[in-house]
């Protein structure tokens, strides 16, 4: 599968199996180890020579196994990766790695751990606010990490190391975020599906060969003319987990999606690992203060304000959302399709602002709840009427 | 267009047991009126979650509380939850958040539209607050929400970072100093905003007094679950959770305590007499996590009514009889209270590899010399929903006592049937009781 | 200018044929299992009543449920738009559609007949003109009785379930305690048309209010609905033609744009947009 390129080589690895590289290293002796969500700091895995993979769901995977475990009323993807961690997809790993990401994670990983064990199993605490305190336990935290992994693997984690690490995890960012600029074109000359797909490849790679995948895509998306008509409606994409088809659907309905926020997307790479302070403390940083995901709480100073005075609301709202105006009007996108998937509560009680945020800057909002396995008809009436809507 | 139609209303609350917990309601809305009236007279009120760790600060600079999670399980009890709720999804928020936040988010909407609490709204609806306080523990919804209420309502919010639950499979060993270092920091940041916004000092010494009269009241509140184990069980779930309050929210105040007093001599008296809830306690039922469908408590009379009663509850439960007095800083000695306290049973939950939650009900399940577990599967809550389906299969390794688990809401009546509740109830009771026969006759009771 | 209009929906199918802005005819029959026959059928059925074939037909839009099933059409636009635009032609003055199916309900806002915002609800028999069938056959009345009978109701229980299976238990609980029927069919309509309002609520329903789809025949809906906002609301002819109504406007205007008209649907292929 090597032979292939490019953007072919990303369709294959995810049509057949996308983590047949992953185990091909664990043969050859990689430590390989499979991780839940963006708050994971890989550059401590890449330190210790692991090889670290996403744990993602399979959305044309009927979930069977995990119904017998898991509840309905709760995230949809964690349900399906859940599913495919009892049909025995991760067992190959040497461990998996969870992190405090919302209260569905939390509970699934005390289950996971129990019915799906692996040889090393870590749970990151990562804190909800953006503060001092906030940061200084979650340095502990990461020491811990540290530690645990040194321990498992007998390697040390240098400051050298990891600051190779960083490198090349900053490249990488840097290369899904040149692949991205291509969306600015109009017509974006690499498709929203390509582009997920491309990302859920490299996440499925140890980052070194990631970075090749990724300057082969370039080039090739670099080299050809655009796929589609210049006509269609430029769409920005607000979601959580979104691993699934919903992409390819709205591009189907006959729009661009061309850009996006959502975990598989500018949250993994849109902010690098601060390169001029202590590695460790830029990691600090990266993975809690600079991370976009609603269930990070930050505010305008509280210890500014006077007596009895709190923040102004729309200073609340540019301080938490203002990079969505600018994603809008940078890659012009002409409407917004958000697409919740149920019960992500950290999503939903933010979804209101959202909306209100981008209507007020003239982007007119689509607002969509499903599961991960997206209904197709239902929503294609939805998205069309949407796109019949701002065409007139 | 026709004429108003009269909107005919059936009873859901429960009918209580003991003497002690049919004053409760009294002494919640004594609370609630003491919160409108430190409103009228210009004094500071606060709406707090649980886990902030703040009851002992707001008694200190004499903050009335009001704590909205108790609102949004008392509006549904009263009936008045729906209304709130659909104010709240009016304006785009899901159907599947919190039930609690949805009562809250509702309240300040309408508040906003009116321009007044309109005092036909349960308990007369929540004054209006000069301060929010959440925190992050336990949930997203305790800081989400109030986050959210900004749509409605410009008061100044304090967040303290609270991570006071371990995660699973740690060794609380290696743990505890740095959590407790950080609920310090948070609740000496939450002070000087408290100092700040009020314009007065905080004294410590009084702090240092409530911290004292909150685990005082909590350790009683814990006394008063000990007892319950006796055969027959002296109180009902029910009665419980109109107690729940007191030890959960409101513990820094000295009636909380004497309340508790009360309760526990009432049902000690009941253990000595042998005084039960129903004449004939056929089965005992431990109602599992998940919390109580507070638009369906008449659910636990129903079950009664079969003979059947719920004798103890995996939530709003206190653990901590630590003495915590050795901690000269009182923000300290809540915290190592509160972090003892919410961790309690987890190096025994370790040991089973499993998680707190579960590990507690395999122990209730012997001590309360249970023959059924119910869960309650709340369509708007992840924290105390997800794992229950998990739960039943782990703890057919520890017990044959069948485990059932339903699906409604904590405040919304929309997401299921009485009806389809209680038929489903009947048929457990019956696989209960039939599996209560085949022990007794084994010789395993 | 000849144009056709025709709209397959979850329960209906309905046809619609213009000529130079004007409705020549229409036909409405039951969708059934067959979506391309039906959609023959009911075109065939309305063309002989004008005296037109197919051909003598200068632009076709097909919508609804059904819209990719109809060979014959030139294009495929949403029920969601066809509505608007065909409330938007009755009603000028409409602000806020709500369309009540038999399989489910929108809410739309229009200016000039174009949409501004859209709510559909979830696919769920409760909020749906098919439940109001399925309360019918248990309590054994017909749609016309129960509208009658909830009407004059004087008290109600109201339905708080949004599960059609849930509502249908919770119908026979108030039965066994002996409710009687008139107080729970106000009940049921008062809490359908609550719904239908909430959907709606998000965008905000701003009059007029106009009401449409089969369920909007429900006179029982309609008082409830009005109760609700304290004001009354519109309702056109024939509720379960807006929208092949609204879809053959909208051939019309493709036909426009190109530019000519003359039969035998020679812009098929006309670039739309």
């Amino acid at each position: 599968m090597q032979d292939l390129k490019g953007l072919k080589r990303v369709e294959t690895m995810l049509r057949t199996d996308r983590l047949a590289r992953m185990k091909e290293l664990k043969k050859e002796g990689r430590t390989v180890m499979g991780y839940m969500c963006c708050f994971v700091p890989l550059e401590m895995l890449t330190a210790l020579d692991i090889a670290p993979f996403r744990l993602i769901g399979d959305c044309e995977e009927v979930t069977t196994e995990a119904d017998k475990y898991l509840e309905t009323i709760m995230c949809s993807f964690l349900r399906s990766a859940f599913d495919l961690a009892m049909k025995k997809t991760f067992d190959f790993a040497d461990g998996v790695i969870f992190t405090h990401s919302c209260d569905s994670v939390v509970k699934t990983w005390e289950y996971w751990r129990y019915f799906a064990p692996n040889q090393f199993e870590w749970y990151i605490n990562v804190p909800h606010i953006v503060k001092a305190s906030s940061e200084r336990f979650f340095t502990k935290e990461l020491l811990r990490l540290q530690k645990a992994l040194e321990a498992y693997t007998h390697k040390e984690m240098t400051n050298e190391s990891l600051r190779k690490a960083i490198r090349l995890h900053n490249r990488n960012r840097q290369l899904m975020r040149n692949l991205n600029e291509f969306r600015k074109e109009n017509p974006p000359r690499v498709s929203g599906a390509e582009m997920r797909k491309t990302l859920l490849a490299c996440m499925s790679l140890p980052v070194e060969e990631a970075n090749s995948l990724l300057e082969e895509v370039i080039a090739e998306v670099k080299a050809r003319v655009p796929l589609a008509p210049p006509d269609r409606h430029r769409i920005l994409l607000y979601g959580p987990e979104m691993d699934n088809d919903f992409v390819d659907l709205v591009e189907e309905c006959g729009a661009s999606v061309v850009i996006d926020d959502v975990c598989i997307g500018t949250r993994y790479y849109a902010k690098d690992v601060d390169w001029g302070i202590e590695p460790l403390d830029a990691l600090n940083r990266r993975y809690l203060e600079q991370m976009v995901c609603p269930r990070v709480y930050r505010r305008p100073d509280e210890n500014k304000l006077a007596p009895g005075e709190t923040y102004e609301r729309q200073d609340d709202l540019d301080l938490r959302l203002s990079y969505l105006r600018d994603y809008a009007e940078d890659w012009k996108a002409d409407g917004a399709i958000m697409y919740l998937l149920r019960y992500c509560d950290s999503h939903e009680f933010d979804a209101p602002d959202v909306r209100d945020y981008l209507q007020e800057a003239k982007v007119p909002v689509l607002f969509l709840e499903g599961d991960y396995m997206v209904t197709k008809e239902q929503n294609k009436t939805r998205i069309q009427a949407f796109l019949e809507m701002l065409d007139a | 267009m026709a004429e108003e139609k009269k909107v005919v209303k059936v009873k859901t609350t429960a009918d209580k047991s003991t003497e002690t917990s049919k004053k409760a309601h009294l002494l919640v809305r004594k609370y609630y009126h003491e919160a409108a009236q430190a409103l009228q007279e210009g004094r500071p009120v606060a709406w707090l979650m649980a886990s902030t760790l703040c009851e002992e600060m707001c008694r200190a600079m004499d903050v009335t509380p009001i704590y909205t999670e108790n609102f949004g399980g008392t509006a549904a009890a009263m009936q008045g939850g729906i209304m709130l709720c659909e104010a709240c999804e009016a304006d785009g928020f899901s159907m599947g958040i919190c039930g609690y936040a949805r009562v809250g988010l509702g309240h300040s909407k309408l508040r906003q539209e009116l321009g007044r609490v309109d005092p036909s709204w349960p308990n007369g609806g929540m004054a209006d607050p000069d301060l929010i306080i959440g925190c992050s523990a336990g949930c997203e919804p305790r800081y989400k929400w109030y986050q959210a209420q900004r749509r409605y309502q410009q008061v100044p919010f304090l967040c303290p970072e609270i991570l006071d639950t371990y995660p699973v499979g740690m060794d609380p060993d290696d743990l505890e100093d740095y959590y407790v270092e950080l609920l310090v920091a948070e609740m000496y940041e939450t002070k000087a905003l408290m100092e700040k916004h009020l314009g007065k000092k905080m004294d410590m010494d009084k702090v240092a007094e409530y911290a004292e009269q909150s685990e005082r009241t909590r350790n009683l509140y814990w006394k008063c679950d000990e007892i319950r184990r006796a055969v027959p069980g002296p109180m009902p779930v029910e009665d419980m959770l109109s107690c729940m309050p007191f030890g959960f929210f409101y513990t820094a105040f000295k009636e909380s305590e004497d309340f508790f007093q009360e309760l526990y001599d009432e049902l000690a008296a009941r253990v000595k007499n042998g005084v039960g809830v129903i004449p004939e306690e056929k089965l005992r039922i431990l109602w599992g996590w998940g919390l109580p469908p507070w638009h369906y408590l008449r659910i636990f009379n129903y079950l009664e009514s079969k003979g059947a009663v719920a004798v103890m509850q995996e939530c709003y439960t206190n653990f901590c009889a630590d003495d915590c007095s050795q901690y000269s800083d009182p923000f300290e000695r809540i915290a190592r209270y509160q972090i003892r306290c919410r961790n309690h049973g987890h190096k025994e939950a370790n040991a089973r590899h499993l998680g707190v939650d579960v590990s507690r009900m395999i122990s209730y399940v012997e001590d309360y010399k249970c023959d059924g577990v119910i869960q309650h599967a709340l369509v708007s809550c992840r924290q105390r929903t997800i794992g229950q389906i998990a739960s039943a299969e782990i703890m057919k390794k520890y017990s044959t006592i069948p485990v059932m688990s339903f699906q409604s809401d904590l405040v919304d009546e929309r997401t299921a049937s009485q009806a389809e509740i209680n038929q489903r109830l009947d048929a457990f009771l019956e696989v209960a009781a039939v599996e209560k026969e085949r022990r007794q006759k084994a010789g395993l009771l | 200018m000849l144009t056709g209009g025709i709209d397959i929906g979850s329960t209906m199918t309905k046809a619609v044929v213009m000529r130079d802005g004007e409705i020549a005819g229409s036909e409405i029959t039951v969708t059934g299992a067959e979506h391309r026959r039906t959609a023959h059928l009911v075109m065939a059925a309305v063309l002989e009543r004008v005296g037109l074939k197919l051909d003598d037909l200068d632009f076709i839009v097909g919508t609804g449920y059904g819209r990719l099933n109809i060979p014959f059409a030139d294009r495929q636009i949403t029920e969601i738009t066809c509505h608007a635009r065909g409330i938007g032609s009755l009603f000028p003055q409409a602000q806020t559609v709500i369309e009540i199916g038999g399989q489910d309900c929108k809410c739309i806002r229009v200016r000039d007949g174009k949409v501004t915002d859209f709510a559909m609800n979830e696919k769920c028999a409760a909020g749906t003109g098919r439940f109001l069938q399925i309360a019918a056959d248990m309590m054994e009345l017909t749609l016309d009785k129960m509208n009658e009978l909830a009407l004059n109701a004087r008290e109600m229980v109201p339905i708080s379930n949004y599960c059609a299976i849930f509502a249908q238990q919770e119908i026979i609980s108030d039965l066994s305690l002996d409710i009687p029927a008139d107080v729970i069919l106000a009940g049921l309509f008062d809490s359908f048309a609550r719904r239908l309002l909430k959907m709606a609520a998000s965008l905000k329903v701003v009059r007029e209010v106009v009401l449409t789809g089969g369920g909007s025949k429900h006179r029982a809906l309609r008082a409830a609905v009005e109760n609700i906002l304290g004001y009354p609301v519109r309702l056109p002819a024939e509720p379960l033609l807006t929208g092949a109504y609204g879809a053959a406007l909208l051939a019309a205007e493709q036909v426009q744009r190109a530019g000519r008209a003359g039969g035998t649907r020679k812009f098929a292929e006309v670039s739309v947009g």
